[in-house]
């Protein structure tokens, strides 16, 4: 992840009018905002788009930007709004990409293998986060697949700090159950 | 922790972390496959939107119909009341006779202030005169019907008993 002070400066000029550094921002948070939207259980082509639209929402409202909030959570707010307008678009989601996946069930490389977890596991788990209620699915990617702090969770999903423990809780007992169920 | 029938092993909650860690891992590798920085699509969303064209236009499409109805009536100097009293306001001239001749006249009845009004008279067909053949009595004790007879429909002959 870049330094937050390093893109706070960038935010800071281009929101200043230096279009030509917003360039230099987007180059610098684009491989983020493309997780984000994998770990949020779009495809990789539909996170790529979410990375455009996101960074395009962003640079429309540049003039919006307030001095020394953090950049990160401030593009993970529009990139979660792109993520649900895509999720209304497609009813079900595929909770993990399939490639992503694949490339999971694959990998043999330590301490990956060595946890123990089966293939048909971590396939389940996949369909167990497709399942989720969007609001618990956000939690889990934010918290658990970005490893993304309280705060800005809260910030990216527009609601308050306690509703994310309470939402994580939720979608954690909800997981366990399902994967309880498959084994 | 839960209890009862919520009571799950720990090692399945276990196991939903090592599996969601695993996935971050992965996620984590990927790099976005995208282009740079799109200049030419934020010059398609910041330009000119077809929405500043449109919103004029109509405005200009609504006045234009509006005028054209005004001058319709202001150059034919006609009102929505017809000169002989009947609803002009059709564009259809057959329409327009109908109505007024289903109205009276009355441009010809008022005299000095008093309003007379002449009812078109009104005759009904005269009803059609029916005779019934009459009865007779020949010599008090028969009496002769005239005998009846019923229209014949198609040619059709023979006996229909069978």
């Amino acid at each position: 992840m870049p330094k937050q002070c390093d893109l706070s400066d960038l935010m800071d000029r281009a929101a200043s009018g230096d279009q030509a550094v917003f360039g230099a921002l987007a180059a610098e948070v684009q491989d983020d905002l493309f997780r984000f939207g994998l770990a949020q259980g779009l495809t990789a082509a539909d996170a790529a788009e979410a990375v455009q639209e996101t960074l395009l929402r962003a640079f429309e409202r540049r003039r919006a930007w307030r001095r020394g909030a953090s950049v990160m959570a401030w593009l993970y707010g529009f990139a979660m709004n792109v993520v649900r307008e895509m999720r209304r678009k497609r009813p079900r989601g595929v909770g993990v990409d399939p490639e992503v996946l694949a490339d999971v069930l694959r990998d043999g490389s330590a301490p990956a293998a060595a946890d123990g977890t089966s293939p048909e596991e971590l396939a389940a788990l996949a369909a167990a986060l497709a399942d989720l209620p969007p609001r618990q699915q956000e939690v889990v990617a934010c918290r658990y697949l970005r490893q993304m702090n309280v705060r800005d969770t809260a910030a990216a999903m527009s609601c308050a700090e306690g509703t994310v423990r309470a939402t994580l809780t939720a979608a954690l007992v909800n997981l366990r159950r399902r994967m309880a169920r498959w084994a | 922790m839960m209890s009862g029938e919520d009571q799950i092993p720990e090692q399945e909650y276990d196991k939903v972390l090592k599996g969601l860690s695993r996935i971050a891992v992965q996620i984590e590798r990927r790099k976005y496959p995208g282009h740079a920085w799109p200049a030419l699509r934020v010059h398609e969303r910041t330009g000119p939107r077809l929405i500043w064209f449109a919103i004029p236009a109509a405005a200009a499409m609504a006045a234009a119909l509006l005028l054209a109805v005004v001058l319709r009536f202001a150059g034919q100097g006609t009102s929505p009341i017809g000169p002989q009293g009947g609803v002009a306001t059709s564009s259809s001239a057959d329409v327009s006779h109908s109505l007024a001749l289903m109205v009276p006249d009355m441009s010809e009845s008022l005299e000095a202030g008093e309003l007379k009004m002449e009812l078109p008279s009104i005759s009904l067909p005269a009803a059609p005169s029916l005779s019934l053949p009459s009865a007779e009595i020949t010599d008090g004790m028969t009496l002769s019907l005239p005998s009846l007879s019923l229209p014949s429909y198609g040619e059709k002959s023979g006996n229909n008993d069978s």
